[in-house]
């Protein structure tokens, strides 16, 4: 609610209605700040979002600094190295029964994971918005149809779909990636087309199309960030969604290449290892997976206005 | 998203009537337009069944273009998409999918040895389901002890951030490989009829695997949330001033009207039971249609995958249903008014 309260007192456009059509006329000239884009409130004082926001700011770098932490290759194969104990000299997390460094699969699977979650994510939550604002602002007959087909894909499991796709399409990162976008974007839409047509007829945005903005406008500055908190949110459940539907793909061996370390690849490869006496091998992907999914389950309750769930 | 229609019905069975109908009418339509997406999956799908065929008939030669041709067109694979959806649909409604393109077995054959068992996994793990989130739902909302409705708080934050494969190995690793009282799995030996006694053990870890899934944090605070709201409503106080005893208050007046929200998401929930069910059955090779899918599109053998994605989603569809009868069953306002509550899942 904070941000449409402060839209509604924002700007000297009420005053100067002289200005504001200048500024539509001309974009560059003369534009109040815009409040709403950081209405979303973090719950910063629970020390849980600030430990979530620190695992997953290490996880990012660990990802992406990766050839600087490990010397190791994480797809050759060492025969003189096979299934060394974690804790080893060398060998931090230990190696597979191929003699692959543990550690080095884990930081280069981390970028595959990691990137694909957050590609998916931006997919999503972009094509869940452009979805929701055509249903709210465009026809009628589009907002059934993408209402309908929302709802008919929300009825599935997604799971089984993400599956069909993939097989068609064929194992890659990409795949993977528009797999998951396709068959994860209906609640953002819903909650944008929702958020939307509440805000839609309120006071201060009639008044903002009486003073002459144009549509676009309109929805640029008084529209979507009142609509940015719950998305927001969203958002960031969806990150978490898509990590772990890319491991559960990749672990059945539909997700990402083989070649390529992620940490589903991982588990995959390490799971007839479990009954062996070779369990970190998988403890420490599912591990990965699991911190990496709660923490961002963490800062996503941190920004969600409705539900005061964070530790 | 809560989608109420206003019907004018007279009597409340009428109206039930008509919700009876518009619900199954949404679910028809759900069916054809999942029946559709199945069908463009396999049309879509690279390659051609009839080279694949020309292929296994002359051991392995691949076939001229010329005889690619002729044979689909002796199969109407050039007729345009309209007829061949409808020639699918028809045989798809008779139980006929065609003909498996890696065993040369009728897909029906195929559905028919693997879809039971995955219902018997399925059911047990809804059961398993059901009684761990009301009796921790309840204890959690109805506990003064405030350590301990903490601590299922957090244990149900930590599983909502497991996927159901980190469950399985874990439950598959404590149980199987470390205490090992539990097999890991290899239920079907060809030629070995299943006898109760080895069915049972073998039931037991893929199932809990399956129950206590990410999903059963929802579950849990459905319920928790469900009752809670209504321990000090006016009916409960009501009760217990009548000197009702603490077991008829709970059972009648809180878990019946608070169970509604979580009836609600339980039907929507079998499906992501289901779409579980495919790793799970795949960590304790449990011979389900799960484990079938994953193998069928490692193999692309697309007649098997689509009729599995349709069936599923069918199974799915109808426990959706059930889902919002049961809610109606348990909800007077919702039977009354006519229309349903749809709860959107994840």
């Amino acid at each position: 609610m904070s941000a449409t309260d402060r839209s509604v007192v924002k700007g000297p456009d009420a005053e100067r209605p002289a200005v504001a059509r200048a500024a539509v006329e001309h974009p560059t000239a003369e534009r109040p700040a815009r409040p709403g884009f950081l209405a979303v409130r973090l719950r910063v004082r629970r020390p849980g979002v600030w430990a979530a926001g620190v695992v997953l700011a290490t996880l990012v770098l660990a990802a992406v600094f990766a050839p600087l932490l490990t010397s190791y290759d994480p797809i050759a194969t060492d025969t003189t190295a096979t299934g060394v104990a974690p804790g080893s000299p060398g060998h931090p997390l230990g190696t597979d029964l191929l003699g692959r460094d543990l550690l080095a699969r884990l930081l280069y699977g981390a970028r595959t994971s990691l990137l694909v979650g957050l590609a998916a994510a931006v997919i999503t939550v972009v094509g869940g918005l452009l979805l929701g604002g055509l249903a709210a602002a465009g026809p009628r007959w589009l907002d059934e149809l993408i209402s309908r087909i929302a709802d008919v894909l929300l009825s599935l499991p997604m799971l089984i779909v993400v599956l069909a796709l993939a097989a068609v399409m064929g194992p890659s990162l990409t795949t993977v990636i528009l797999a998951v976008a396709a068959t994860s974007w209906m609640p953002v839409a819903l909650v944008a087309r929702a958020e939307l047509i509440s805000q839609r007829e309120r006071l201060y945005v009639r008044a903002a199309h009486a003073l002459g903005l144009s549509r676009g406008e309109v929805l640029r500055r008084h529209l979507l960030p009142g609509a940015v908190p719950p998305i927001a949110s969203i958002a960031a459940f969806e990150v978490a969604h898509a990590i772990l539907t890319e491991s559960t793909l990749s672990f059945l061996g539909l997700g990402v290449p083989p070649n390529r370390p992620s940490w589903g690849n991982l588990l995959t490869e390490a799971q007839a290892h479990l009954l062996t006496g070779e369990w970190y091998t998988v403890a420490f992907p599912a591990a990965c997976v699991v911190v990496t999914i709660l923490a961002v389950n963490v800062l996503a309750s941190a920004v969600d206005r409705r539900e005061g769930r964070a530790w | 998203m809560v989608l109420v229609l206003r019907r004018k019905g007279k009597t409340g069975a009428e109206r039930m009537g008509r919700y009876l109908i518009w619900r199954a009418a949404t679910a028809m339509a759900v069916v054809v337009a999942l029946s559709a997406l199945c069908f463009a999956l396999l049309d879509l799908a690279p390659g051609s069944p009839a080279a694949d065929i020309l292929e296994a008939r002359s051991g392995g030669r691949p076939p001229s273009a010329a005889a690619v041709t002729r044979l689909e067109h002796e199969m109407g694979m050039d007729d345009p998409l309209p007829v061949r959806y409808g020639r699918w649909a028809a045989g798809a409604v008779r139980g006929d999918f065609g003909v498996s393109y890696g065993s040369g077995r009728p897909v029906s054959e195929v559905l028919g040895d693997t879809v039971p068992w995955t219902l018997l996994l399925t059911l047990v793990a809804i059961v398993f389901s059901v009684a761990g989130a009301v009796l921790i739902g309840l204890a959690a909302a109805l506990t003064r002890r405030a350590w301990l409705r903490r601590t299922i708080e957090a244990g149900m934050f930590v599983l909502g951030g497991m996927p159901g494969f980190v469950t399985s190995l874990l439950l598959l690793y404590v149980f199987a490989a470390w205490l090992q009282v539990l097999p890991s799995g290899g239920l079907s030996r060809p030629g070995e009829p299943v006898t109760l006694a080895v069915l049972l053990p073998h039931l037991v870890l893929p199932a809990l695997a399956l129950a206590f899934g990410h999903h059963f944090g929802t579950y849990v605070r459905l319920v928790e949330t469900g009752v809670g709201r209504l321990r000090s409503a006016p009916h409960v106080e009501n009760a217990r001033a009548r000197g009702l005893s603490r077991w008829t208050v709970t059972v009648r007046h809180l878990l019946r009207p608070g169970m509604v929200p979580f009836t609600a998401r339980l039907g929507v929930g079998v499906g992501g039971l289901i779409a579980g069910a495919y790793a799970t059955e795949m960590i304790f090779s449990w011979p389900g249609v799960g484990r079938q899918a994953i193998y069928a599109a490692r193999e692309q053998d697309y007649a098997v995958l689509t009729a599995v994605v349709l069936v599923t989603g069918v199974i799915v569809i109808v426990a959706n249903l059930l889902g919002d009868l049961a809610v109606a069953w348990l909800d007077p306002r919702v039977r009354l008014s006519g229309g349903g509550t749809h709860d959107v899942g994840d």
